[in-house]
């Protein structure tokens, strides 16, 4: 057996009998850390929830551009790759003069009749053009509307700039919200995890000064509490993700059908629960670096 | 093999611990450092050993100055030295063989080698029957001579230690001190800190007297 193969089975041994002897403290890390994670995961999966909502929203952000009326069937094909080549459109429909009078009628509903008589080619064709509403501020979506209104064949645009301009805002509002909501979330995970963990370290202070007289180097001292923190954030990230199931499953059925959405998974199962215990693995190994690092250095 | 050139320690605002110390300690010297309680006796063996850096002045041990090297490589140093404990500091948790196993672990001994190395030790000492006792179950005469056994076992070339008779009666300690001479006769550097006179003169062996920091004789 290999000296780092024999030195790895030393680490884990003694860090598995650290976990026996302090089992209390490891089980409250691990719950610890199980709850704090929970409730980040259950704030990632809503928060991706109402992005994908607003992203929905964002598709109404369009513009429309009326075709010239000398404009030729092969003009308007190429009108059409040209305006899907432009950076900011997300997609094209085309609406002919006789598509556009059925949209018209069908929107006076009961009073078409104002429109008998006049010449069926009176509307011109167009193209509705629907933005990047979710990624561009307002000032972007004007200069891809100047790109548009200077094509050949553009006539005249239309668009709603109060639209993209306050779908922008909440936009950005919501975004900020998740990112600050996530990090603080994340850093009393640490937090708590860190000062969990610098408990155990306490208990143990003894053996760990005994360890620097003998001459143990920093490495050989931190590596069982590495190890420890390891196993108790995989722990309680396998707990975490079975918790945010739980939560999930209870809520679906008590609450109402339109907000349910909410609680879609945005992953498939398995991937939220590997996700969830490598993060764990992951706070509980930095967790476990951090105290063990700043108890060495005091 | 040791030399102390204007050694001097301080902690935070208060007097000095240690006050312009120079001092030669020669290989294979049995040395005693004496003087009243709070003479300076263990911040000296302390700082010789590196658990505290002196404020002033320069340490050097077997050629190489203690004032120097990085914070990393303190550990290796250690590893060549053996320190020696007045309240014994034995892992209450663990057998009288992880206890003495614990100083080659941590120099990367092999499994067969510690277990020889360490019942070799155990066996010099007399504690080869206390082998999987835990040491809140051992007498404080055994206790003190696990630590000893802790501090031999990795076979270093300097001795530090720190009033290892306090704790134990006359008779224990003569052996104690005993033990030391007989570590000493096989080539190792003895250094011991002690207030009681008796022993130190009995043993007539180069003693150094502290007072209040300072290096009276």
């Amino acid at each position: 057996m290999s000296m780092s193969a024999k030195s790895l089975r030393f680490f884990l041994s003694d860090a598995i009998a650290a976990i026996r002897g302090n089992l209390a403290t490891s089980i409250l890390t691990a719950l610890t850390l199980a709850f704090s994670l929970a409730i980040c995961t259950f704030f990632f999966i809503v928060f991706i929830n109402m992005g994908t909502l607003f992203g929905t929203w964002g598709d109404n952000t369009y513009a429309v551009a009326y075709i010239k009326d000398s404009a030729h069937a092969r003009d308007i094909k190429g009108l059409q790759k040209q305006l899907m080549r432009i950076k900011g459109v997300k997609g094209v429909s085309y609406v002919s003069k006789a598509e556009a009078m059925a949209e018209l009628k069908k929107g006076l509903k009961g009073h078409s009749g104002i429109l008998e008589g006049m010449d069926k080619g009176i509307l011109p064709a167009s193209f509705e053009i629907r933005l990047r509403g979710e990624t561009m501020d307002p000032e972007q979506i004007l200069k891809v509307v100047k790109r548009i209104k200077s094509l050949p064949w553009v006539d005249e645009m239309q668009y709603s700039q109060e639209w993209a301009r306050k779908f922008y805002g909440i936009f950005k509002f919501f975004e900020l919200t998740a990112v600050v909501i996530g990090a603080v979330l994340g850093a009393a995970a640490v937090f708590v995890i860190t000062n969990t963990i610098r408990l155990t370290v306490y208990a143990r202070r003894e053996e760990i000064e005994v360890l620097r007289l003998v001459g143990a180097s920093d490495t050989f001292i931190s590596l069982p509490f590495l190890i420890e923190g390891l196993i108790e954030g995989a722990v309680g990230g396998v707990f975490a993700s079975v918790l945010v199931f739980a939560v999930i499953l209870l809520l679906r059925y008590n609450v109402p059908d339109y907000l349910a959405f909410v609680l879609d998974m945005p992953l498939s199962v398995p991937v939220i629960f590997a996700l969830t215990t490598v993060l764990g693995t992951l706070i509980g190994a930095l967790g476990s670096i951090i105290s063990t690092g700043r108890f060495l250095k005091a | 093999m040791i030399n102390l050139f204007h050694v001097s320690k301080a902690f935070g605002n208060d007097s000095l611990a240690l006050k312009d110390i120079t001092l030669k300690i020669k290989k294979g010297e049995f040395l005693f450092v004496t003087g009243p309680s709070g003479a300076g006796k263990s911040t000296l063996l302390k700082v010789m050993f590196g658990a505290e850096n002196p404020t002033d002045g320069q340490i050097i041990i077997d050629g190489r100055n203690y004032s120097r090297i990085p914070r990393q490589e303190i550990p290796h140093l250690r590893r060549s030295m053996g320190f020696v404990f007045q309240d014994f500091k034995l892992l209450p948790a663990k057998t009288v063989f992880d206890n003495v196993a614990i100083s080659l672990v941590v120099m990367g001994v092999g499994k067969r080698e510690i277990k020889n190395r360490v019942l070799r030790i155990l066996s010099y000492l007399k504690l080869q029957h206390r082998i999987n006792f835990k040491p809140l179950s051992l007498s404080g005469g055994e206790q003190q001579r696990v630590a000893i056994a802790r501090a031999l076992v990795k076979e270093p070339t300097i001795i530090l230690a720190d009033e290892p008779t306090g704790n134990l009666d006359r008779k224990l300690s003569l052996e104690t001190i005993e033990l030391f001479r007989d570590v000493n006769n096989r080539g190792t550097t003895v250094v011991i800190a002690s207030h009681d006179m008796e022993i130190v003169r009995k043993f007539g062996s180069r003693v150094i007297r502290l007072d209040s920091g300072r290096l009276v004789s």
